[in-house]
């Protein structure tokens, strides 16, 4: 469970924040820009365009903290900036690029997320990364807004506009269908290696 | 340096009533995602703050105009950070609009000037006296005449038959 905010610590950072405090942005660029860098890195696979967007995103809150009220919202303000420059950016890409096959896609997705650290289950890893790359962009964000930007249930519905309720189905749909998936990937697998 | 109360957070626990499985899968990808999170450059937090601090200089000029402090001399020197803009739009940005819309309206003005006063004769005024001189030095001064000159010929050669009165009664 996410540990209960400090409301007045937090309220005190953007207000100096807002003032250029440069210790107060210290602290807000320790706290989020990780976070921000490895949602937008597992979105797109890139890693410098990852961080070229979570500097965009950090420099776009500096100019406009001035005029932001806290009422409990600046994560999901801060996230929803992101996802829209990520959105921007691959739009903007999209229109330059040459048409490819989507199972192309489908692994570049994949091999922005290898390879693994130390201790995880290779096998296993490997095998709920493959989940993540066929699992549908709605359903995937879910996962990632979720785990890598590390939003409650009811953060991600106030970034996503959606009611909590519309979120927590997606979310249980989306981790049926990853099992669905992993199972049906684990049946492969197991095929091959018995064929060796 | 105090942490960020959610520095590191975990996130909301599945609702209860999801099943078994769905928290197994839900713990597999919490473990990934640590990974994930523990995979970023060590000196990434330096970079964004670098970027942030450019970023607040940049913020604070327009209140430092027409001052010549050091400070000033050191936010023009800040470096910039990445901008996810293309290299025409900067350069447009930088020369401006208005320059350029400035130049167009003066181009238009310069062309429309040189042609007036080179262009072909039907474009000059008229006389600033109003009078309209008008040749009709070809009109006929019977009207009319063109349409007799056939008939006239006909009654000077007394050669008409009777088929032609009947073209001429047809006629009229």
């Amino acid at each position: 469970m996410p540990q209960p905010l400090d409301k007045e610590y937090f309220q005190e950072t953007l207000r100096r924040a807002a003032e250029g405090d440069e210790e107060a942005w210290r602290v807000i660029v320790d706290a989020y820009s990780r976070r921000v860098f490895g949602l937008i890195r597992v979105s797109c696979g890139n890693a410098d365009l990852a961080e070229e967007i979570t500097q965009s995103t950090f420099c776009t809150i500096v100019s406009k903290i001035a005029s932001y009220t806290e009422q409990g919202r600046f994560e999901s303000w801060l996230f929803h900036i992101a996802m829209n420059r990520l959105r921007d950016e691959m739009r903007r890409r999209k229109r330059q690029a040459t048409p490819v096959e989507d199972e192309t896609l489908t692994g570049l997705i994949g091999a922005g997320a290898t390879p693994e650290p130390s201790g995880a289950d290779p096998v296993q890893s490997a095998q709920l990364q493959r989940a993540l790359a066929k699992l549908s962009d709605a359903d995937r964000q879910i996962v990632h807004l979720r785990h890598i930007g590390g939003l409650s249930f009811r953060q991600i519905a106030d970034l996503l506009e959606q009611p909590l309720g519309t979120v927590l189905a997606r979310q249980h749909r989306a981790l049926k269908k990853l099992r669905t998936l992993m199972e049906a990937d684990q049946g492969v697998d197991g095929d091959e290696e018995s064929k060796t | 340096m105090t942490p960020f109360p959610h520095q590191h957070p975990r996130p909301d626990a599945l609702p209860a009533d999801f099943e078994a499985e769905l928290h197994e899968a839900d713990r597999l990808i919490e473990h990934w995602a640590a990974g994930q999170l523990r995979r970023a450059d060590a000196d990434l937090e330096h970079r964004v703050m670098a970027a942030v601090r450019a970023e607040i200089e940049t913020t604070r000029e327009p209140a430092l105009a027409g001052s010549s402090s050091p400070r000033r001399a050191a936010s023009q020197r800040a470096v910039h950070p990445h901008r996810l803009v293309p290299g025409g739009s900067a350069v447009l940005g930088r020369i401006g609009w208005s320059r350029l819309a400035a130049a167009a309206c003066l181009g238009l003005a310069c062309t429309v000037a040189v042609w007036v006063l080179r262009g072909p004769a039907s474009t000059k005024p008229l006389p600033a006296s109003g009078a309209v001189v008008v040749d009709v030095s070809w009109l006929s001064d019977d009207p009319e005449a063109e349409f007799d000159a056939p008939v006239a010929a006909y009654f000077d050669t007394m050669t008409m038959s009777l088929s032609d009165l009947a073209i001429f009664d047809d006629e009229m």
